[in-house]
């Protein structure tokens, strides 16, 4: 052995060294590889009406005194604790993680006291921000019942090593909703519930950061129909441009190893009334069908504008604008599926929970979905 | 008498062990680098990088190489060399013009 080293030049050696080095970095990047690790959090999720919601701060402090009525955060009351609460007491004085018969295990983190929240609701075209306090007394009852039932700790998909464990979980809903669950593989519970204060918004930025929408906004009211889609077209492009700042790197943003996720609450709207009227390209309102299903229409319509009444939505109507290269890209299939003679359809189905619009004849259904909504009276 | 070095350094083995050195070490780069989930963004990285550590690795070997081996091995790390070169321009092109919409 010492012969062979004694044989070697420096540029071996030097080659040989690099490949220990590189050996040991990619050994230990296999061994420290888990599905999903190398992935930073998703910033940017969808809301209840299908667009996005961007999310500037999502933290969960451990060591903060929750903050009482500041902000003008509302704390909504919230269920029982568990699957089965049968067998839970409040206030069950369970101490920290890992402790119990199940023993529910750790290196645990203290609780979070706190969750800081900050987002903006594209839809709404509105920022919501504030502090949801996490009670204690509902974490210590939510760990009684989970010492009782060890059979609910369960390993959690896509944990480094398989590792069972239990998550935090924020979901935001429309008008400043934040829900805060714990999940397990097989359990849910309601942490906190609160409704969060507007606050100002940053989004969308004013005109004149980006040049395409200094000469576009504010712009003359459209003429035509086309003006319109160009208008619209520019305008979403400086949107787009001008979106809030995310931090990018939330997962590990307090250097802490919690795992949270945001979910998209589908706040159940049930339309009380639904009317809509279509704009076709002579931008004439065709007669408002009034009614819920089943809408006909010749032409096929670039805008529609429909009304919903719905609890717990901050406004009640919705104009919306279908991308014009998707309408077009499914007017033309479903033109193509068409018997001779044969008239597309357009229809408006208000279900539970949304309003679907689809083109169709008789073989084929499109459904549109890529819409520009605009949330208000106008 | 002249005592004998112990052993000399081979030239052949050296050159030899090192060519095999060189693609171990691009090898383990990119298993280092590349090869568990990269997002999109990373793979532009692919080429330049590997490219780059490619001709280091080869310039470095003909340095130190004896004569027969020396002239190819600079003709490889040339040719991987300005490889890099091109790509790492390509690359920057890349993100100077022809970025995606939201990147």
């Amino acid at each position: 052995m010492k012969a062979f080293f004694r044989r070697l030049n420096w540029t071996s050696r030097v080659l040989l060294v690099l490949f220990a080095g590189l050996a040991g970095l990619a050994l230990h990047n296999y061994f420290r590889y888990a599905p999903g690790s190398r992935h930073r959090l998703r910033t940017f999720y969808d809301d209840a009406y299908g667009f996005p919601v961007y999310v500037n701060q999502l933290d969960f402090y451990p060591n903060e005194k929750p903050a009482t009525g500041s902000a003008n955060t509302k704390v909504v009351e919230i269920g029982p604790v568990g699957i089965d609460s049968s067998a839970v007491r409040a206030n069950t004085p369970t101490g920290e993680w890992g402790r119990g018969p199940a023993g529910i295990d750790s290196e645990l983190l203290p609780l979070p006291t706190v969750l800081a929240v900050n987002y903006t609701s594209v839809a709404e075209q509105r920022s919501y921000g504030g502090r949801v306090p996490l009670s204690r007394a509902r974490f210590d009852s939510v760990l009684a019942h989970l010492n009782a039932q060890p059979a609910l700790y369960q390993s959690m998909y896509a944990y480094p090593n398989n590792e069972p464990g239990f998550e935090l979980q924020a979901g935001l809903g429309p008008g400043g909703l934040v829900v805060v669950w714990l999940l397990g593989e097989q359990y849910q519970v309601e942490l906190a519930r609160a409704h969060l204060p507007a606050v100002p918004t940053t989004w969308p930025k004013a005109a004149g950061v980006n040049p395409d929408a200094m000469y576009t906004e504010p712009g003359p009211p459209a003429r035509s129909f086309a003006e319109l889609r160009r208008q619209v077209g520019r305008a979403e492009l400086a949107h787009l441009d001008s979106f809030p700042h995310t931090s990018p790197a939330l997962l590990d943003s307090l250097g802490r190893r919690y795992r949270y996720r945001l979910r998209v609450l589908g706040q159940p709207l049930t339309p009380a009334t639904l009317k809509a009227s279509f704009l076709n390209n002579e931008q004439e309102p065709l007669p408002a069908p009034g009614g819920d299903a089943g809408v006909l229409s010749r032409a096929v319509p670039d805008a529609v504008q429909y009304t919903v009444a719905g609890a717990g939505l901050p406004t009640h109507e919705r104009s919306t604008v279908f991308e014009p290269r998707e309408t077009r890209r499914a007017f033309a299939r479903v033109q193509a599926a068409c018997t001779p003679g044969e008239v597309p359809e357009l229809r408006l189905t208000a279900s539970g929970e949304d309003v679907r619009v689809e083109l169709r004849c008789r073989r084929l259904t499109v459904p549109l979905r890529r819409v520009i909504t605009y949330v208000g009276p106008d | 008498m002249q005592p004998s070095p112990l052993v000399a350094p081979a030239a052949r083995l050296n050159a030899l062990l090192g060519a095999g050195l060189v693609l171990a070490n691009t090898l383990l780069l990119y298993w280092y680098l590349f090869y568990y989930e990269v997002s999109e963004n990373d793979q532009l990285f692919y080429g330049p990088v590997l490219a780059t550590a490619w001709a280091a690795q080869w310039a470095l070997l003909a340095a130190g190489s004896p004569r027969p081996w020396r002239g190819w091995y600079w003709v490889v790390a040339g040719l991987s060399g300005s490889a890099a070169g091109l790509l790492w321009l390509g690359y920057f092109w890349l993100r100077a013009f022809a970025r995606g919409f939201n990147h």
